[in-house]
C-alpha cells in the first residue's frame, strides 16, 4: 500500500500542476504558512473527502472550469466526458432530465423500467448554474448527492458519496434563491475570483483552450458514453467505466500527471480519518458551536427567533445571524479541517487549520442580520461581504465586534480550569466556577453548556 | 446526570496538576451596540449637547461636565443624571470619529437627535480634542488598572462605594489585554480595551497622527487630556485627584 507521504505528494503534485498550467489564479488562502488558491484548494479537499462544494463568482470567472479540471485529473476522466455529463441549470430542468426517466420503449409494452441519466451514473458530478433551477429540483439533486442514493419511480441505485460541484452566479434576474436547508447540504463554498491581469492575459491567449487537449480524449469519451447509454445494470456500468478510467490515467501518467487509483483513494480516506484534532482545535470547535447554537434568552438558537434578543448579553456570534448551527455543518468543518491537515502532512488538526477552514464552511450557510451587514458594508475587503464577515467574526474580529478566536483566547484558560476541576473529580467546584464564568448570560455560552453537561 | 462524553474529554484535556483554588477573572464581552439606546432626560432635553458614536451605539457629551470633582464624586454625579463615564475605547472611538471627519474627510458626526453636526462645529471640536483650543480638554475615563500576582486587570463600569469617609471603586474586572507598557508617543491603533499597541515612529506630537501614552500603573485610573503641547491618554491618574479643569465627557450606553 502506498504510504501517506507518497499519497500526499501525489495530491500536492496534482494541485501544483492544475495551479501552474490549467486553473490560473492567485493565492488567497493561507494555512500554517503555506499559501493556496481557495477555489483550487477547497476543490482538492472536496475531491479527497468526496464532499459538496459551491462555487460563486462572476460570469466567465472560472467557476465551472476549475471544477471540470478537478474532476478530470483527480478521477481519471477525459475532460470532454466531464463536460458532457455535467448538468447546466435552467428553470425547465425536471427530475427526468437530471436523475432518470421512464424507458419509453418498455413503457409502450406496459413494462416499467428506468433509464438513469449520465449525471447520476458518472461518479464525480458538476451542476452548472445550480441556482437557475427551482428550489424543489435543487432538493431532488441534493438528496441524491448527499446520501449517494438515487430514486426514480420504484427503482433505486446507490452510488455512494462522490465529489459534487455546483456553480452559482451572483444574484441576478435569472436566479432562484438557495434556501437554507439546501445551502446546508454544501460542505464548503468559495469564490472563483479575478485571477489578475497577467493570468487573464495568459488565459485570453489560449482562446481555443489548446492546453486542455492533454486532458481530453474524444475516443474514450465516445466509449464511455456508449457504456452510459447501454442500459446495463449500474454495477456493470461502473466496472466498464473503470476500464476507461484506467486508460485515461495511463495517458495522464505519460503526460507527467500524478494519478490516483482506487486503492490510493481508499488510502487517502483512511489517512484523513486517522488525523486527530488537537485540544486547541477541539476547544475552538466547542466555543464556536456553543456560540452558534446557544441563546440565553430563548434556550437555544432557532431560525424563528429574533437574534436581537441575544444582544443584551453581549456580542457573541449568536447575536449576529438568524438561524442556528447544524450537525451537518459541524461534520463538514471537521472533515475539511482533517483533509487540510492531511494534505499538509501534519499529524493533527491544529487551531490554524480549523479556524482557517471554518469561514468557508459557514459563510454560505449563515444569514447575517441586517445590523451585522451594516457594520461591515463599508469595510475595505477582498472577499464577498458574507465571506468577509465570516472570516472577521470567526477570527479576531474588530475593535467594536470581537471575533470567536479572540474570545477563545480570552476564555480558554477559564474553560481549561473548569475542565481541570471536572477531570480531577471536583464536580461541585467545576459547576460553581462554570456558573461564575457564565455570569448570568454575559459570560461565554460554553460555560452554560458545560454546567448542563455537568448536571448543574 | 453528568454527560459521560464531557468527562471523557475532561480526562483527555485536563492538566496533570489539580487546580488551585485561585479564581480567574470572568471574561465579559462588549455589550450589544445595535439595540435602541434609551436616552435619559438630560439628553432628551438637550440632544445637541451629545454626539453619537455610531459604531458603539453610544452618545457622548460635546464638552466636559462636573469639572473640579475627583473620580469618586464624578461617578456619583454622572450616575445621578443617568449617564456614565466613558470607557476608554468609547472615548478613543469618538476621538477618531472626529479626527476622521476633519483630518481624513471621512464620515460625518451626528447629534443624539440624528441631526448633522455642522462642519465648522466639527472642526472646532477637533481642535478642542487635539490641541489647547478653548483651553484644551480634560476628562476622566472609566478604567481602573490593578494587578494580582503577575496578572494585570482592567476594571470598568466603575462605581463609588462609600464606607464612612472611605471611598473605593468597584466594577467589572477583566484581564488587561496586551498593550504598550512604556510612556511614549503611540500610533492611533488601539486594542479592544482602547489602549495603544504600537509606538509611533514620530516621537514628537503630530496632531492627528499620534498621541502620548502614559501606560497603565497599578491602582491608577485612566483619563484623556489635550492641551497646547499634545494630546495624551493617561493611565496613571489617581482617582482622588481633583483639578478645576478636569471633568468628564459623559456618555449614554447600554447598562
Amino acid at each position: 500500500m502506498t504510504s501517506n507521504k507518497d499519497l500526499q505528494d501525489k495530491v500536492q503534485g496534482l494541485y501544483g500542476r492544475l495551479s501552474q498550467d490549467f486553473y490560473l489564479n492567485r493565492d488567497d488562502f493561507e494555512a500554517n504558512g503555506q499559501r493556496y488558491n481557495s477555489a483550487l484548494l477547497f476543490g482538492t479537499l472536496t475531491e479527497l473527502s468526496r464532499g459538496n462544494m459551491l462555487l460563486f463568482g462572476e460570469y466567465g470567472g472560472g467557476k465551472t472550469t476549475s471544477a471540470e479540471y478537478l474532476n478530470a485529473v483527480f478521477n481519471g476522466l477525459p475532460l470532454d466526458l466531464v463536460k458532457r455529463v455535467a448538468i447546466r441549470g435552467n428553470p425547465q430542468l425536471t427530475e427526468e432530465k437530471m436523475v432518470g426517466r421512464p424507458h419509453y420503449g418498455k413503457m409502450h409494452k406496459g413494462e416499467e423500467d428506468v433509464v438513469w441519466q449520465h449525471f447520476v451514473l458518472i461518479g464525480p458530478k458538476i451542476f452548472d448554474e445550480f441556482n437557475r433551477i427551482p428550489e424543489s429540483n435543487q432538493a431532488v439533486v441534493l438528496n441524491g448527492v448527499d446520501r449517494g442514493e438515487w430514486n426514480y419511480l420504484n427503482d433505486f441505485i446507490s452510488t455512494g458519496r462522490q465529489p459534487f460541484f455546483a456553480t452559482c452566479n451572483y444574484a441576478d434576474r435569472g436566479n432562484n434563491d438557495l434556501i437554507p436547508p439546501i445551502l446546508d447540504r454544501f460542505d464548503v463554498a468559495v469564490e472563483a475570483g479575478f485571477p489578475g491581469v497577467m493570468n487573464a492575459l495568459d488565459i485570453a491567449q489560449d482562446y481555443h483552450n489548446d492546453k486542455d487537449q492533454i486532458l481530453k480524449n474524444p475516443e474514450l469519451t465516445r466509449k464511455a458514453l456508449e457504456i452510459l447509454n447501454s442500459g446495463k445494470p449500474y454495477e456493470e456500468t461502473q466496472r466498464e467505466l473503470e476500464v476507461i478510467v484506467q486508460q485515461q490515467q495511463e495517458r495522464l501518467r505519460e503526460s507527467g500527471f500524478s494519478v490516483l487509483n482506487a486503492e490510493d483513494k481508499a488510502g487517502i480516506e483512511q489517512g484523513i480519518r486517522g488525523v486527530k484534532l488537537d485540544s486547541d482545535a477541539e476547544q475552538y470547535f466547542a466555543f464556536l458551536v456553543a456560540e452558534m447554537n446557544s441563546s440565553q434568552k430563548y434556550g437555544q438558537k432557532r431560525s424563528i427567533d429574533d437574534p436581537e434578543g441575544d444582544k443584551q448579553n453581549g456580542l457573541y456570534l449568536n447575536a449576529t445571524f438568524t438561524g442556528s448551527g447544524s450537525r451537518r455543518e459541524e461534520k463538514s468543518l471537521v472533515r475539511y479541517a482533517k483533509s487540510l491537515a492531511w494534505l499538509r502532512g501534519e499529524g493533527e488538526v491544529n487551531l490554524d487549520h480549523i479556524s482557517q477552514v471554518a469561514p468557508y464552511v459557514l459563510w454560505h450557510r449563515i444569514r447575517w442580520t441586517p445590523e451585522t451587514e451594516q457594520v461591515f458594508k463599508d469595510s475595505d475587503r477582498k472577499d464577498p461581504l458574507d465571506l468577509h464577515i465570516a472570516k472577521t467574526l470567526l477570527q479576531e474580529g474588530t475593535q467594536e465586534m470581537p471575533g470567536v478566536k479572540k474570545r477563545f483566547a480570552e476564555s480558554q484558560a477559564n474553560y481549561q480550569r473548569v475542565i481541570d476541576l471536572a477531570g480531577h473529580g471536583k464536580m461541585e467546584q467545576a459547576i460553581q466556577e462554570a456558573k461564575d464564568f457564565y455570569a448570568d448570560g454575559r459570560g461565554h455560552p460554553i460555560f452554560l453548556d458545560t454546567v448542563k453537561d455537568l448536571g448543574g | 446526570m453528568i454527560n459521560p462524553r464531557l468527562l471523557k474529554k475532561a480526562n483527555e484535556w485536563k492538566n496533570p496538576e489539580v487546580p488551585s483554588d485561585n479564581h480567574r477573572t470572568t471574561i465579559i464581552p462588549p455589550t450589544n451596540f445595535n439595540s435602541p439606546l434609551t436616552l435619559p432626560d438630560i439628553v432628551q432635553r438637550a440632544p445637541r449637547n451629545y454626539i453619537k458614536i455610531p459604531q458603539l451605539n453610544e452618545v457622548i457629551a460635546v464638552n466636559e461636565t462636573h469639572k473640579g470633582k475627583d473620580l469618586y464624586d464624578t461617578l456619583d454625579a454622572v450616575a445621578d443624571e443617568g449617564l456614565s463615564s466613558p470607557y476608554v475605547p468609547s472615548f478613543m472611538r469618538h476621538w477618531l470619529n472626529v479626527k476622521e471627519a476633519v483630518v481624513d474627510g471621512k464620515g460625518k458626526l451626528f447629534y443624539a437627535d440624528g441631526s448633522l453636526v455642522q462642519e465648522d462645529i466639527t472642526e472646532d471640536l477637533w481642535k478642542y480634542l487635539s490641541s489647547g483650543h478653548r483651553g484644551g480638554c480634560w476628562t476622566w475615563l472609566d478604567a481602573l488598572f490593578t494587578k494580582e500576582g503577575k496578572e494585570w486587570h482592567l476594571t470598568t463600569d466603575l462605581k463609588t462605594v462609600r464606607q464612612g469617609k472611605n471611598k473605593t471603586l468597584q466594577g467589572n474586572k477583566q484581564i488587561l489585554e496586551s498593550c504598550l507598557r512604556e510612556d511614549c508617543y503611540v500610533d492611533l491603533s488601539f486594542n479592544t480595551q482602547g489602549l495603544a499597541t504600537q509606538e509611533s515612529p514620530n516621537q514628537n506630537y503630530s496632531q492627528g497622527e499620534n498621541i502620548y501614552l502614559y501606560h497603565p500603573r497599578e491602582n491608577c485610573v485612566a483619563g484623556f487630556n489635550a492641551d497646547s503641547d499634545w494630546a495624551d491618554l493617561c493611565c496613571y491618574r489617581l482617582p482622588s485627584g481633583r483639578y478645576g479643569g478636569l471633568g468628564v465627557f459623559a456618555v449614554v450606553r447600554h447598562k
